[in-house]
């Protein structure tokens, strides 16, 4: 008798565990693992730890650059902050949208944190951080310059939250999922918008109230425009 | 962690014990539900010894009835109807010590390799090899006389 009929002896005897019990077993575990370790918190924790230390360091630097410039400069460095503002914002979509950049996609589907849920705690951390950088910013210019926060904050949203909206309707279509890079001429095109409104004569003719007016509602168009981006990431066996 | 991978090689260590394919299975998810339940480095370490100890309290649990564990066994689980092939394997196995019926189905039925063996039974893998050629012979050896016997 050979090393190997004793291998074949013992296994047969040995046999095999019900398949339909052990595929039910094994359906059931993996199911009750995913919902209890996968909480909204944890998803959020994890993949703040996968954003780019380069995204951190271009917040830091959007955040920090107004506080050492001179009282002179502000005014300048504000219209600056307002050109910025679209890449601001390109930059979050961008990140969010990584795996698809390096057509990662399919492996994403496959872990235990769904792609939709990467997405959506991607957008939620980047997006918290932008507002709250948008907000301070607001404070910091208002301070120096001495005009009112909200104006400053309504200058620095508007081409902000219109990039935001811009990107999240290309990237639900075919071509905005082959091509993630489509969002610095969504960018170039909302300075250009900008700039063409600022210096014509129709914004002279608008209320002063109309536009913080206008940037809460580019804020809840966002917000849809984000919700319905989230949905449709969403894959049948997540 | 794969379960699928483990699954497998838990039920046939667990089957080898307890003798018994529906117990096994039982014993298998429960193995399974401790782990889920605890966090390790070496999961398939852990899970054999959980394995191993789900075991020794099923023994526990039916050593009162009787002080003849033959006779437990028999009169606890529905044996499956067993061919006299079966018998033989299973009279095989039962002469061997504790010890070595364990390292030879980790070695031969689960393919584990000799170190993995050896950190599981906290000695030198020489002492694995050692310890494993030995209970080969006695196995073969009582397999065949066994076969002949027949």
């Amino acid at each position: 008798m050979k090393d190997k009929d004793i291998k074949n002896v013992l296994s047969e005897y040995a046999g095999s565990p019900d398949y339909l019990k052990k595929d039910a077993f094994i359906r059931k575990m993996q199911k009750e693992s995913r919902n209890a370790d996968v909480s909204v918190f944890r998803m959020i924790a994890v993949q703040a730890g996968h954003i780019r230390a380069y995204i951190w360091f271009v917040f830091a630097f959007v955040l920090i650059r107004p506080i050492f410039s001179s009282a002179s400069a502000l005014p300048t460095t504000l219209e600056v902050f307002t050109l910025i503002m679209p890449f601001f914002s390109s930059i979050g979509i961008f990140e969010a949208m990584r795996s698809r950049m390096h057509n990662m996609s399919e492996l994403e589907m496959t872990t235990l944190l769904s792609k939709q849920g990467t997405f959506f705690a991607r957008m939620i951390i980047i997006g918290s951080v932008q507002f709250a950088v948008i907000a301070v910013l607001s404070v910091v210019f208002s301070m120096g310059i001495g005009i009112d926060a909200i104006s400053v904050g309504t200058g620095l949203l508007l081409p902000f939250t219109l990039t935001n909206i811009l990107c999240f309707m290309i990237a639900r279509t075919q071509f905005g999922r082959e091509n993630v890079w489509f969002c610095i001429p969504v960018s170039g095109l909302v300075i250009a918008i900008r700039e063409a409104v600022v210096n014509s004569s129709f914004a002279e003719r608008i209320d002063c109230r109309v536009w913080p007016l206008l940037a809460l509602a580019l804020i809840v168009l966002q917000i849809s425009e984000f919700y319905k981006t989230v949905k449709t990431e969403r894959f049948s066996w997540n | 962690m794969d379960i699928e991978v483990y699954y497998d090689k838990i039920y046939r260590y667990i089957f080898f014990i307890v003798n018994n394919k529906a117990l096994a299975e039982d014993l298998t998810q429960e193995t399974f539900l401790k782990f889920l339940k605890a966090e390790c480095e070496e999961p398939e370490r852990f899970l054999y010894t959980i394995a191993r100890n789900l075991c020794i309290d099923e023994y526990r649990r039916i050593k009162p009835l009787s002080t003849d564990d033959e006779e437990v066994l028999t009169q606890t689980y529905e044996f499956e109807e067993e061919t006299v092939e079966r018998t033989t394997i299973r009279d095989a196995l039962s002469q061997l010590d504790d010890d070595d019926r364990e390292m030879v189905i980790l070695r031969f039925v689960n393919e584990e390799p000799i170190g993995e063996i050896a950190k599981m039974f906290n000695i030198s893998r020489f002492a694995v090899n050692r310890k494993l050629s030995k209970a080969k012979s006695k196995l073969k050896e009582l397999l065949e006389r066994g076969s002949d016997e027949r």
